[in-house]
């Protein structure tokens, strides 16, 4: 695909940390599925470096030995989560009941005044451990429609970011979620047939923009299976 | 000046084997192989550092800045993907978002100095750039020369410094929507003479 000025702009603003957040999570998506936006987007990390006279002084000797003690002692971070969402086992269960009904709930509300077949609806509660973190979640597999109820959903200083997990154990995101509001999203084709029955969805505390590399950098807060009604 | 045409040739091809080699790296380092990951910190750690040192200005932030950074890189590698970035601009993306997140940990609050884009340090004799990457700094050099200068320091501060819109907004006194579209246009026309194509 060509790209426009727009696009440009776009990606040079992603690049630079200039975009809000749900600008972001859309150019981030952007990036999975036009290999053109992507390599413009990669480009203005050479572009900036190439405006400064950067020095090239090597760090001090004992640096490597402190990372390479740092990778030795820590697992790899995804594996880390994938291991951490499958010893999970109980969620609190209130907050999981009721983020379920909740689910089901504002879909039947969302789908009755347009009854056009009987869709298969699938529905996720997505909480934490500890019970603080809930938010419900229904998916339209027909129309690639997913509503996102949150509940409760506290990051700080960090912005929630969704992905979604299925039997491969790759965590994909699915992009950034507005903590403050129910939201409707649209998932992209490429990513529908991630969002099936057992899949998993999870919530990680992202920096703004989220997870740079479409790698996760910070802890499953919140995780469900997606299930039928 | 113009460099000779072989030695052009000679600079391309070197840098063609390094994207390679550090491809190579950045798959394997994707895979768990540590040899793999020392190889690439030996070969990019300079340049890495250099990135740290221009965001934050002393060795020691820069050490820890450069240290979180490779431990990213460490985590992320399998997310690199050869046909979409080269493998140094990857790094530095990384690199520089991670500096930039632990910078707006430790500027939190502090009040804004878009100024502070200018405060490079002293360039350094540049013996060791290679011919390619000497011919692309001319090229730089007048494109920026194209801007006008207050959209420059700001590309470069939101870039170095992690300067948002917001920033530039109340230093100008000036409502967003226009400073965004006003960087949009810098940024295209920025793009558009790097790329040859104005």
């Amino acid at each position: 695909m060509r790209l426009t000025d727009a696009d440009i702009a776009t990606a040079g603003e992603l690049a630079l940390g200039l975009l809000d957040k749900a600008e972001a999570a859309q150019a981030h998506a952007r990036i999975a599925d036009d290999p053109d936006f992507a390599a413009e987007h990669a480009k203005w990390a050479d572009r900036m470096v190439s405006m400064e006279t950067l020095v090239q002084e090597a760090p001090s000797p004992a640096l490597w030995s402190q990372i390479d003690a740092a990778i030795a002692s820590r697992p790899r971070q995804d594996n880390a989560i994938i291991r951490r969402i499958r010893v999970w086992q109980g969620l609190t269960a209130a907050s999981f009941a009721i983020a379920l009904v909740l689910a089901t709930l504002l879909w039947r509300q969302a789908e009755t005044s347009s009854l056009s077949g009987q869709p298969q609806i699938l529905v996720a509660a997505i909480g934490a451990e500890n019970g603080r973190e809930s938010v419900a979640a229904n998916y339209n597999p027909q129309t690639g429609a997913l509503q996102i109820i949150p509940i409760s959903l506290d990051t700080a200083d960090l912005y929630p970011e969704l992905w979604i997990i299925p039997e491969d154990g790759i965590a994909r995101s699915l992009g950034m979620l507005d903590p403050s509001k129910p939201a409707m999203h649209s998932i992209p084709k490429a990513m529908r047939p991630h969002l099936h029955k057992g899949a998993l969805f999870a919530i990680t505390p992202e920096p703004a923009g989220g997870a740079p590399d479409g790698k996760a950098t910070g802890p499953v807060i919140a995780k469900g299976a997606i299930d039928t009604i | 000046m113009n460099a000779h045409p072989d030695a052009i040739q000679l600079a391309q091809a070197r840098a063609t084997r390094e994207r390679e080699l550090l491809s190579d790296a950045l798959a394997r380092v994707g895979i768990g192989d540590r040899k793999a990951f020392e190889f690439l910190y030996r070969r990019t750690s300079a340049k890495l550092f250099g990135v740290c040192l221009r965001i934050f200005g002393n060795r020691n932030e820069a050490e820890e800045a450069l240290q979180d950074a490779y431990l990213t890189i460490w985590n992320r590698a399998a997310a690199f993907d050869r046909d979409k970035a080269s493998p140094i601009s990857w790094l530095v993306a990384v690199t520089r978002n991670r500096a930039i997140d632990r910078l707006r940990v430790r500027d939190k609050g502090k009040p804004v100095d878009l100024e502070e884009a200018l405060a490079i340090p002293d360039p350094a004799p540049d013996a060791e750039k290679q011919l390619a990457e000497k011919d692309y700094a001319r090229i730089v050099d007048s494109c920026i020369d194209r801007l006008d200068g207050r959209d420059a320091n700001f590309i470069r501060a939101a870039f170095w410094n992690g300067r948002t819109y917001a920033d530039l907004a109340v230093a100008e006194s000036t409502p967003l929507p226009t400073v965004k579209s006003r960087i949009r246009r810098a940024l295209i026309k920025l793009r558009n003479c790097l790329e040859g194509t104005y």
